[in-house]
């Protein structure tokens, strides 16, 4: 009963924030309102968590009803890690933009953009707790119009065209979306995931084509609306502060969303055993793997920015997590809960970094590095202690994500090429680390003019931002033994109850 | 804790204490250079102690375990012992010798050069007393990546690239080594080193190759660098050579090697898999390599050339000879890497006395040198004699072994590289020691010949290569107890 509790304060904390911020909004009240909500959402994820990995799912679903729609969920291991990972970016991320937004909007703008990004986070709690199409769809666009609310801000030409085309593609992957879910409804009369689940399983004799059509209607959505990476691409250069956010928001929130999604509908709707057995997939998931891991690797070594090698390095991670997708096994999936880990708090550190970078620097140039190590020691060496989780030192993430993907790739079969792959990958990745090391250690002897003054305020927020991601990135290796132990307890609850 | 795990943590620690001193204590110059010196003595002093309280035994030290079999973690048998003596004696070796040598040399990165160097010992001390092959790796790592971003502080532009090269070489080494270590793991559920290796009695044929390949391959790649660099006039400072090709890549790729050989995959493993693949194919490989280095050092007209290609040379000719004690005679297989790792260091503490006083005096000829330099030219050519096998050393021991087994297994093209190597060798040898003894013409200046005097009777040059000279040559007469020695 507590752990009901604490869900359903965990489900709509978010959402009353949000109006308490419309309500307060004197100086910088609705920033504390909105970091407290997401603190305490955290620790009430963490106070949760040890009941969900020993009942593996907590459910509260009623029978179909207006009430019981907005009343049900179903936490369980999947989700959880999920949500405790999002939201701790979610923290870091309003930390670190906290003085950019504070000079870039005004008492009644910081008062919206507060309470949308509490929107938003209510629609991504609601997302990985619901067990029903018609809520996961509601939610879908709660976290949509939380997106094209916060990049309206900006007051940017360029801007607002980029999020106008992404509003198009997103309304047309909603109808998709839309489309799929009521044909769903119509074909088993059901709107509960885990119920349309088993149903898809009873039934064997499923038109094939109707399966696969639906297969890839559903994919092409979920791409369109949870990796669109062009709008990274687009906004790359761009020093528009709300920009960066966007980026961030498109780069890791929204991708980790759509890996959620993917695995969710994967595992619990499709099923392994349809996909992999009947259709056998693998082949062609891993041969799209592979693409993207040699693609990203050869772009990744020509980069000289850090913003665009980040983005490389996100799409060589998610090269790999694809890849454990095809494989199937135990090992695989720790694989992906570990290049998970390695996408979320690695790549988000390169990435802020680099915004700094661009915004304190106006570049973020690799061989203007040594600029920030004259200036602020202490800025830099987080992302000198970084060096061994790029590098994919034993014990890092990315060492027991390679580790793992490659315990499962030893077969074989046509999985064997994914150790090339990560050959290719690690040799990229220690490549990014020596030019990494020669970038500290470059003296430049002109002073830089472009280079825009701190305040202690800023500093604070950046420094606190950068120790706060790498101690937890160093947490994460020391207590390896514990992150192993989940990523096992994950993959597991994949696999023992996918269908 | 036991006392002999107490004084393993402390062996672990000492080298790393000293790279700490000389990196916070770099203004301080009285202090670095009491300290550094210190410090190996008082790591000799814990081995004494920790091979009184050995007796025969494995003592461990566990750092972090995160999966079961997959840990971190410290070990010392009878055989590391010997590794960490010798890596002591390097040690204390060169840290005289250098100190003395960049103070003539008057190199302004003598402090960066001694980071490079305690950083380079107490990575080389970790790998030795690794548990098990995710430690080796983790270390290998640290030393490759960090032994490359000091190198590049001391080479010239136009030399970066080889160490880029060569970096990128290693880097392959240890990813093949990382697969091959997740194959160890799957194969045989464990990556710990243990007597008779760790492989299950019945591993299929395609696995065994899978694992050897993937061991062996990288190692190959890295031996090949010579050929890489054809055409390619080499002008490294010898003491970055020997510290980043001889210390960081030779001896821990040799030693990882011999430890992956006998403690993982077993030696009766091993030359069940190699004698199946064809020893052969392994053969011609050293033998092509053995001959383009061969080659090359004897067409160099450069002095650091011709060594930087004898460095690999005789690096080859090693691995060859290791290879074949692992495939046919089990005892003596570490006898090659002690007389490989003590030779090479004679040969380079002579040749960077020569280069000191090449880069000092006003006559850069090598000619005559023999008349100015008497004790380093004799020297020399004992570690030329020494690695041909014609004087009472520890060469003559290997070259013998060696020889016996090549004779009695008719191994046409083993005896082929092996004569190859005399050959070679003797060419060399002679060239060089026509160039020192004959004098050219023009006599040395009187400021030329105090300058070699001071080079030659100096106490910390000349003192330490004789003490390696001395361990060279006390071998062949404590040869029962050597034998004993280095039996398995």
């Amino acid at each position: 009963m507590n752990s009901i509790s604490n869900i359903y304060l965990i489900i709509f904390l978010p959402l009353f924030s949000s109006l308490l911020c419309q309500l307060i909004g004197k100086k910088s009240l609705p920033f504390w309102i909105a970091l407290t909500s997401a603190i305490a959402l955290f620790f009430l994820i963490l106070k949760v968590f040890p009941d969900v990995l020993i009942y593996e799912k907590i459910a509260n679903d009623f029978e179909l009803s207006p009430l019981s729609i907005a009343l049900e969920f179903r936490l369980d291991v999947l989700g959880i890690v999920f949500l405790l990972l999002l939201t701790f970016l979610k923290i870091v991320i309003l930390f670190y933009y906290r003085s950019d937004i504070e000079s870039l909007l005004d008492q009644k703008g910081r008062k919206v953009f507060y309470s949308v990004y509490l929107l938003h986070l209510f629609a991504l709690v609601g997302i990985f707790t619901t067990n029903n199409l018609l809520n996961l769809f509601l939610f879908f666009e709660i976290y949509s119009f939380a997106f094209f609310a916060t990049s309206s801000i900006s007051k940017n030409l360029k801007i607002s065209k980029l999020t106008f085309r992404y509003f198009c593609l997103n309304a047309a992957s909603s109808l998709i979306i839309l489309f799929c879910f009521l044909a769903i409804y119509l074909s088993f009369g059901e709107i509960n995931f885990n119920k349309i689940g088993e149903a898809f399983a009873m039934t064997p004799n499923l038109n094939s084509w109707f399966i696969y059509a639906f297969f890839i209607l559903l994919t092409i959505a979920f791409v369109i609306k949870f990796f669109p990476f062009w709008l990274y691409f687009e906004n790359l250069k761009s020093i528009n502060l709300v920009s960066n956010y966007i980026s961030i928001d498109s780069l890791f929130i929204k991708t980790n969303v759509g890996i959620f999604i993917l695995l969710k509908f994967l595992y619990f709707f499709f099923g392994s055993n349809l996909l992999f057995t009947r259709f056998d997939f693998a082949p062609l998931l891993i041969f799209i793997s592979l693409i993207l891991i040699f693609y990203s690797a050869i772009k990744l070594y020509q980069q000289r920015h850090l913003k665009s090698i980040t983005v490389y390095l996100c799409l060589n991670n998610l090269g790999f997590i694809l890849a454990c997708l095809a494989l199937q096994t135990i090992e695989s999936l720790q694989a992906l809960f570990f290049y998970l880990l390695n996408f979320s708090l690695v790549n988000l550190l390169l990435f802020i970094f680099a915004t700094f970078l661009k915004r304190n620097f106006k570049t973020s140039s690799l061989s203007k590095i040594w600029l920030i190590k004259q200036n602020h020691f202490l800025l830099v060496l987080p992302i000198k202690l970084l060096i061994f989780f790029i590098a994919a030192f034993p014990l890092t993430t990315l060492f027991f994500a390679n580790w793992y993907l490659a315990y499962a790739s030893f077969t074989l079969n046509f999985a064997a090429f994914l150790l090339v792959g990560l050959i290719v990958s690690n040799f990229v990745h220690v490549t990014l680390a020596i030019r990494l090391i020669a970038a500290f250690f470059k003296r430049g002897s002109q002073p830089f003019e472009g280079m825009t003054i701190l305040k202690t305020r800023e500093y604070s927020f950046y420094l606190a931002s950068f120790w706060f991601l790498i101690a937890t990135i160093y947490l994460a290796s020391i207590a390896s033994n514990l992150t192993s132990s989940l990523s096992l307890r994950f993959a597991t609850f994949l696999l023992s109850n996918s269908i | 804790m036991t006392q002999a795990q107490f004084l393993l943590f402390l062996i672990s620690v000492i080298p790393i204490a000293n790279y700490m001193i000389l990196s916070l204590c770099s203004d301080s110059e009285k202090l670095v250079n009491i300290l550094s010196k210190f410090l190996p003595i008082l790591f000799f002093l814990h081995l004494i102690g920790l091979s009184n309280s050995l007796n025969n035994n494995e003592v461990y030290i566990g750092i972090i375990e995160t999966v079961r079999g997959i840990s971190l973690g410290y070990m010392v048998n009878n055989i590391t012992l010997k590794f960490l003596f010798l890596l002591n004696f390097i040690w204390i070796i060169f840290v005289f010798y250098s100190h003395r040598f960049l103070s003539i040399e008057d190199n302004k990165l003598i402090n960066q050069f001694k980071l490079f160097f305690a950083i380079a010992i107490a990575l080389l001390n970790l790998i030795i007393i690794a548990q098990n092959l995710l430690t080796t790796l983790f270390f290998y790592n640290c030393l490759v990546l960090l032994c490359h971003f000091f190198a590049i502080k001391f080479l010239h532009k136009k030399e970066t690239k080889y160490s880029y090269l060569f970096t990128f070489l290693l880097y392959l080494e240890s990813l093949l080594f990382f697969l091959a270590i997740v194959a160890t793991y799957k194969f045989s559920g464990r990556i710990d080193f243990l007597d008779n290796g760790v492989l299950p009695d019945h591993l299929s044929k395609t696995k065994l190759f899978i694992l050897v390949a993937l061991y062996l391959g990288g190692l190959f790649l890295s031996m090949a660098l010579p050929s890489y660099l054809i055409q390619r006039n080499v002008n490294l400072n010898p003491l970055i050579i020997y510290v980043l090709f001889f210390l960081s890549y030779a001896f821990s790729s040799l030693y990882i090697f011999i430890k992956i050989l006998v403690f993982i995959l077993g030696l009766d493993y091993f030359s069940q898999a190699i004698q199946t693949i064809g020893f052969k194919y392994f053969e011609f490989i050293f033998f092509v390599n053995l001959l383009i280095s061969g080659v090359l050092m004897l067409i160099s007209k450069n002095l650091k050339s011709a060594f930087f290609y004898l460095f690999f040379n005789q690096f080859t000719f090693s691995l060859f000879a290791i290879f074949t004690f692992a495939i046919f005679n089990e005892s003596k297989l570490y006898l090659s890497l002690f007389s490989f790792l003590l030779s090479v260091t004679l040969v380079f503490l002579c040749l960077s006395n020569i280069i000191l006083y090449l880069e000092k005096a006003e006559d850069k000829s090598f000619k005559g040198l023999f008349h100015e330099l008497k004790i380093t030219s004799i020297l020399l050519l004992f570690a030329f004699l020494n690695l041909i096998g014609l004087v009472p050393s520890i060469g003559v021991l290997e070259k013998f072994f060696l020889l016996k087994i090549l004779l009695k297994k008719k191994l046409l093209l083993g005896g082929l590289i092996f004569l190859t190597n005399t050959t070679i060798l003797i060419l060399f040898t002679c060239r060089l020691a026509f160039l020192l003894v004959y004098k050219s013409e023009s006599p040395k200046s009187e400021a030329d010949s105090q300058l070699a005097k001071a080079i030659d009777f100096d106490s910390s040059l000349i003192l330490t290569a004789l003490i390696t000279a001395i361990v060279i040559f006390l071998a062949i007469i404590f040869y029962p107890l050597i034998t004993n020695f280095f039996s398995i």
